[in-house]
């Protein structure tokens, strides 16, 4: 019987090594993902392309427009002389904000009056028009309790700021997107590894007609499926590990947390995942469908529904109840737990159960097909 | 169950049928294949060869009926079975990205065969396939696709093995070859059961059953099956065949003379059980020379298995036409 496995499980490596479209898929996109997802594909809003339009060129207004160029989050392109050129720029989309500093702005500051600025800020990626329209209330916010404290000051009083305001934002504190989308990766591509890889190879032997060479050898359905899924298996493990080297080496982000609790949960995980792709293969007899359903079924709920990318929190009620039946959520929930925050197994319990259940269920229902149709 | 024990017998099958959806693709079959034989399942496409195989193989479970191979039922004891039986299929079904010497370590392998490499260097030797030993299955010709095929399935030394339509889509030169490999092997006393839509290649089986549409119309050796509807034939090579078969047909004296008239390519091969061979020489003769065709050459023979299978065919779908109440006013070739 372990003879058995293991040839078929050897046959199996040689497979996939010398097939370049499976090879490509294992290490290609992972790769690609992860330096994608990573580097390029960064949700974090830094060098936002300013244009200033000082019309009062005063001590005062180069203060102000120096306050943005203090922190990363700025990058002066250029100053303007007026709104209409700022316009222009916006539009050309050479710059993404203009800052507008009215020609009275020392003179009414000076005279205690309140000053209006004026900030363009181009919309066209409401993703960074966001970030962008509230750092420059925040730059113009602190600015004015800086003016408030200085002026108080000078009148022999206190400083009093009614509320202050310090958030202090734990576990990733330069909100790095990297950090909230590593551990989703892995997820996405432990599922691509698993259940995918799994369903098409096996799919591949019905279509080509080796499967019956099977039947009529003394290979049991049992070993058979173990044999094929044994390689995957490995691979997967590789590759969740090779992902929290590179999560740690490139991204910084070590694992804070207990790494037996890690391990145990990517490896349910990754025995859901076999399972799926076992009772998929099952259900389709070409690759194509089989790629199909794969990529419906586990594919795209990883990558969409899963809160990789977009927070779960904020889907509407009936995404948010499909949610629950995505395994690698739970998945997430439990890496960002122990990569990100470091808590102890109480906090993720229930993600943790889930996919142990997920794991069950899966091969159950793997065994249960296989044993109908082989 | 008659033989189910009989030590001789290698396969022993009792009504076996098979149904797809609505059509019945084998319908309810007996053979009774012996240790040692050569035997050949004939017919055309569609006719149930490969259901036929694949239920004896046990990829397919038989509806109803019977199979025992070597005295092991195939629906009960398979594990037995699986170990004795090597079977090649129709399509190709090697792994093509592994090479000749992978494929059969790796058929070795599942079959816990230990000792394979003597027993690979061995089939190698036979199939002639040694020089291309690392060659990956993807890069072979149809013909070394086909004896690649033929090691694997022989390299746990089975003692049936199962071949469904082995010579179909293979050049001529391989299919003599692999003709030549079958006779050696039967020598060694390995039971070949194979399908085939070539009666040519019928003739070389110690036995043969015809198939056609799930029923078998005959088995027997070759020979008995040539004499078996006591028919003679006169082969008639002209020109243009198709005029010629056209005015046979529609002539009523002529429908009356002769059982059958079959067309092989420019060759018409007139069919009759009753009279004499001289008598109905010349009344095709005669019709001919009447309608302007040329007759290149005129003579008669023993009917070949193609003929008498046909005719049997012909017989079997005439008999259903009754059954069915179809009106017959006249016989029809």
């Amino acid at each position: 019987m372990i003879e058995r496995i293991f040839a078929i499980a050897r046959k199996e490596f040689y497979q996939i090594w010398r097939d370049k479209r499976s090879l490509g898929m294992l290490a290609f996109v992972p790769t690609f993902t992860i330096l994608l997802f990573g580097f390029a594909l960064s949700f974090d809003t830094k060098h936002i392309k300013l244009a200033v339009a000082d019309l009062d060129q005063t001590n005062q207004s180069r203060q102000f427009v120096q306050s943005f160029l203090h922190s990363e989050y700025f990058d002066l392109v250029t100053e303007i002389p007026s709104t209409v050129v700022g316009q222009k720029m916006i539009e050309a989309g050479t710059a993404d904000v203009v800052v507008v500093i009215p020609v009275d702005f020392s003179k009414k500051m000076i005279g205690g009056e309140s000053v209006d600025i004026q900030a363009l800020v181009n919309g066209g990626n409401s993703n960074v028009a966001t970030t962008a329209a509230n750092y420059v209330g925040i730059f113009a916010q602190s600015y004015s309790s800086l003016i408030r404290t200085a002026a108080m000051q000078k009148i022999g009083r206190a400083a009093y700021i009614p509320v202050d305001y310090r958030p202090r934002i734990w576990f990733n504190p330069e909100l790095k997107s990297s950090k909230y989308l590593v551990p989703g990766l892995m997820g996405y591509v432990m599922i691509i590894s698993t259940v995918l890889s799994t369903a098409l190879s096996i799919v591949r032997e019905k279509e080509r007609g080796t499967i019956e060479q099977m039947m009529v050898s003394p290979v049991s359905s049992r070993e058979f499926m173990i044999g094929k899924t044994v390689p995957y298996f490995v691979i997967a493990c590789v590759l969740a590990t090779l992902i929290i080297m590179a999560g740690w080496l490139l991204f910084d982000i070590p694992v804070k947390g207990s790494i037996p609790i890690l391990a145990l949960a990517l490896l349910f995980f990754i025995i859901g995942g076999l399972g799926m792709g076992l009772a998929i293969s099952t259900l389709a007899s070409t690759q194509e469908s089989a790629f199909f359903l794969a990529t419906f079924a586990t594919v795209l709920p990883t990558q969409l529904l899963s809160g990789f990318i977009f927070p779960i929190e904020n889907m509407p009620v009936v995404l948010k109840a499909i949610t629950t039946i995505v395994p690698a959520k739970y998945l997430l929930i439990v890496l960002r737990g122990i990569l990100l925050k470091g808590s102890p197994i109480t906090a993720y319990w229930q993600a943790f159960a889930a996919l142990v259940i997920f794991a069950f269920l899966t091969m159950t229902l793997a065994i249960r097909r296989l044993k109908k149709t082989v | 169950m008659k033989g189910g024990s009989d030590p001789g017998s290698a396969i022993d099958v009792e009504g076996l049928t098979k149904s797809f959806k609505t059509t019945k693709a084998v319908a309810g079959i007996s053979l009774d294949v012996k240790r040692g034989e050569m035997f050949a399942l004939v017919g055309p496409d569609g006719a149930g060869k490969t259901t036929t195989i694949r239920m004896l193989c046990g990829i397919l479970s038989a509806d109803a009926g019977t199979a025992r191979l070597l005295g092991f039922d195939v629906k009960k004891e398979p594990e037995q079975i699986k170990k004795r039986i090597g079977y090649l299929s129709q399509k190709f079904s090697l792994y093509t990205d592994l090479s000749i010497d992978e494929n059969i370590e790796f058929f070795a392998r599942i079959n816990g065969v230990k000792d394979f490499r003597r027993r690979r260097e061995e089939l190698l030797e036979f199939t002639r396939l040694a020089p291309f030993r690392n060659r990956l299955a993807d890069k072979l010709s149809g013909g070394m696709k086909q004896k690649l095929a033929l090691a694997c399935t022989l390299i746990h030394t089975p003692e049936i093995i199962f071949l469904d339509e082995p010579t179909t889509g293979v050049d001529p030169v391989t299919r003599r070859d692999f003709w030549k490999l079958l006779a050696e092997l039967m020598k060694g006393g390995t039971t070949i059961f194979l399908t085939t839509p070539y009666l040519d290649e019928a003739e070389r089986c110690t036995r043969v059953a015809l198939i056609d549409r799930g029923e078998i119309l005959a088995c027997d050796v070759p020979e008995a099956i040539h004499s078996l509807l006591g028919q003679q034939v006169i082969e008639v090579s002209c020109s243009p065949a198709r005029t010629a078969l056209a005015v046979a047909s529609g002539d009523a004296a002529m429908r009356e003379r002769f059982d059958d008239v079959q067309m092989f390519g420019e060759r018409l091969d007139f069919v009759f059980t009753k009279g004499s061979a001289e008598d109905a020489t010349a009344m095709i003769e005669r019709l001919f020379a009447d309608n302007n065709i040329t007759v290149a050459d005129i003579r008669t023979k023993t009917p070949s298995l193609e003929n008498v299978f046909i005719s049997l065919m012909r017989d079997r779908a005439r008999r259903d036409a009754v059954e069915a109440g179809a009106e017959k006013e006249e016989k029809q070739w």
